[in-house]
């Protein structure tokens, strides 16, 4: 399988502050990535670099085999970009920004209307954009960024903000276009929900990549799944580990077996999730 | 690049606000001179109203030029404020075309916009009962126009090399609203203010399209001595710049800006 996007050494330094710090990416056509850490992690400079808008400090990458500073025109052929902040022009309507856009990548008629209406963005076509709500902007922005049938989609943090129906709408529609282009989509987020969707999530602080793998594998690896029992008569067997008031469980089968066994009732149970990795790499939440 | 172009020129017509205020510049001209600068000059002048009102026009013209086309810069401004002109990159626009894009806009504008301003005075006086202007002289006028628009879109890109901020842009606008008038001897004629500055107005380009456009509208003979006051007619040292000279410079004056714009904006 084609390698999308392959990173080496890629870092950033302004004066003393390294704002990203040699990170390595290898990442194969049609995955889903993310990458996950907080605020002031590093997140958008690096898909400023990836993406060949930002220049980089050290290292090398290649955006779809192409080298992005010696090739830099080829590589952005194959890129497509959803930015943080809507780069639409507010005071023309979504027609006029999404018919720029088309003539200026060549694409057809067709396939606009086709990304219109995989949007759900039919009956706002006249409506200057400036007036959208954040939802219907942000999937404007979306089709914007896919006209050019971009090989890798970048989104940078692309649904801070977004209720749950426009968040859906959007991964449903990506989720589909990725298995009909094999279009590669590299996300940057805080949104743990948005992460654990990805085949392979990459977790970033301070500029560094911390861990990476899928959401499972990374619970698996940083984290515990936390037992309470509250029914009195409950004796743990003994090679059970103790923390507080509460059982740190490995294999969740026999605990199960174990809880049946001595008719406990009363019990809660809660599994590792990625903001318990995140704490235990950084000792801070993601959403800090 | 046309796409680019009409986008620019989409931004510019479809917001009336900007309109209105890239038109302030030339109006006020008009309006200054109605309310403060018209009583004294026409005495001094014999009351030559109608030649009075074409000298007017010309610099009104000369100052519209320039103020409106360089309102359709500030879209350039504002893309780079927003990210947008990352987004045109990425999509394989070159910042070379991206560029072009904006001085062709502000060029487009700069010339529609002028034309607007003479029917705009040239109604203003009819009304007041002064024939200033004959669509005979069309033909004579519009080429100055497309000149003064070109050496306009020449000095807006160079000042725009030093902008990069919304902040900036308005403050350099708001100078430029200002100081253009002044300048081509719009308010004050140019024998009417001191040494300096007239120093300073003889090689401003849009004083040299101001005397062409005087040149081509003032119907009644003058002499050379008004002809001179009124900005008419430029002296270099001892040298009187005949039009043919100052349609040279200028047109030469604006292939170097324009190159110069385009070399500094290369990626």
């Amino acid at each position: 399988m084609a390698t999308a996007i392959r990173a080496k050494g890629l870092t950033k330094r302004f004066g003393d502050f390294t704002a990203v710090k040699d990170v390595n990416l290898e990442i194969e056509a049609g995955k889903f990535i993310a990458f996950l850490g907080p605020n002031g992690a590093g997140k958008s400079t690096a898909i400023n670099m990836l993406t060949t808008l930002d220049k980089m400090t050290a290292g090398k990458v290649e955006i779809n085999g192409f080298d992005i500073e010696k090739q830099k025109k080829q590589a952005r052929e194959a890129i497509g970009l959803v930015f943080q902040k809507s780069v639409l022009s507010k005071e023309l309507t979504v027609n006029q920004n999404l018919l720029l856009t088309q003539r200026l990548v060549h694409a057809s008629d067709q396939y606009t209307q086709k990304m219109i209406e995989t949007f759900q963005l039919k009956a706002l076509g006249n409506r200057k954009v400036g007036k959208l709500s954040g939802g219907q902007r942000r999937r404007v922005d979306i089709v914007n960024a896919l006209l050019s049938r971009p090989k890798i989609l970048f989104l940078d943090e692309p649904t801070t903000a977004l209720d749950i129906q426009t968040r859906s709408l959007i991964w449903e529609a990506l989720a589909e276009l990725r298995r009909d282009q094999e279009m590669t989509v590299f996300l940057t987020t805080h949104y743990l929900e948005e992460a654990e969707q990805s085949d392979q999530i990459y977790i970033l602080d301070r500029g560094e990549i911390l861990a990476q793998g899928s959401a499972a594998e990374l619970e698996e690896q940083y984290t515990t799944n936390l037992l309470t029992v509250f029914d009195g008569h409950f004796i743990a067997p003994v090679h059970w580990v103790k923390q507080a008031d509460q059982y740190l469980i490995d294999d969740t089968q026999a605990m199960l077996k174990e809880l049946i066994k001595q008719k406990v009732n009363k019990f809660s149970y809660r599994q590792g999730t990625l903001d318990d990795v995140f704490v235990t790499l950084t000792g801070k939440e993601v959403r800090a | 690049m046309i796409a680019l172009v009409e986008r620019n020129l989409r931004l510019y017509f479809q917001n009336k606000s900007t309109v209105f205020w890239s038109l302030f510049s030339p109006l006020l001209v008009l309006g200054l001179y109605e309310l403060f600068i018209q009583y004294n000059l026409v005495a001094s002048f014999q009351h030559q109203t109608t030649m009075l009102n074409q000298w007017l026009l010309g610099g009104a013209l000369s100052v519209a030029a320039l103020t409106t086309s360089f309102t359709v810069l500030g879209i350039k401004v504002f893309d780079e404020a927003k990210g947008q002109r990352a987004a045109f990159f990425i999509n394989g626009v070159s910042e070379r075309k991206l560029n072009s894009s904006y001085l062709i806009a502000s060029g487009i504008v700069g010339f529609i916009m002028t034309v607007v301003i003479l029917a705009v005075y040239v109604t203003f006086f009819y009304l007041q009962g002064q024939m200033t202007f004959h669509f005979s002289n069309l033909m004579k006028v519009l080429p100055i126009i497309l000149l003064s628009t070109v050496i306009s879109v020449g000095i807006n890109g160079i000042v725009l090399l030093f902008v990069h901020n919304e902040g900036s842009f308005s403050g350099v606008s708001t100078t430029l609203n200002v100081l253009s008038g002044f300048l081509v001897g719009a308010y004050m004629p140019f024998g009417a203010v001191p040494a300096v500055a007239q120093h300073i107005m003889k090689y401003w380009p849009g004083f040299l399209s101001a005397s062409l456009f005087r040149n081509a509208l003032v119907t009644t003979k003058v002499d050379l001595t008004t002809k001179e006051f009124l900005g008419m007619s430029v002296k270099w040292g001892n040298q009187v710049l005949s039009t043919t000279n100052i349609s040279l410079i200028l047109l030469l004056a604006s292939v170097i800006l324009i190159a110069i714009t385009q070399l500094r904006n290369r990626e």
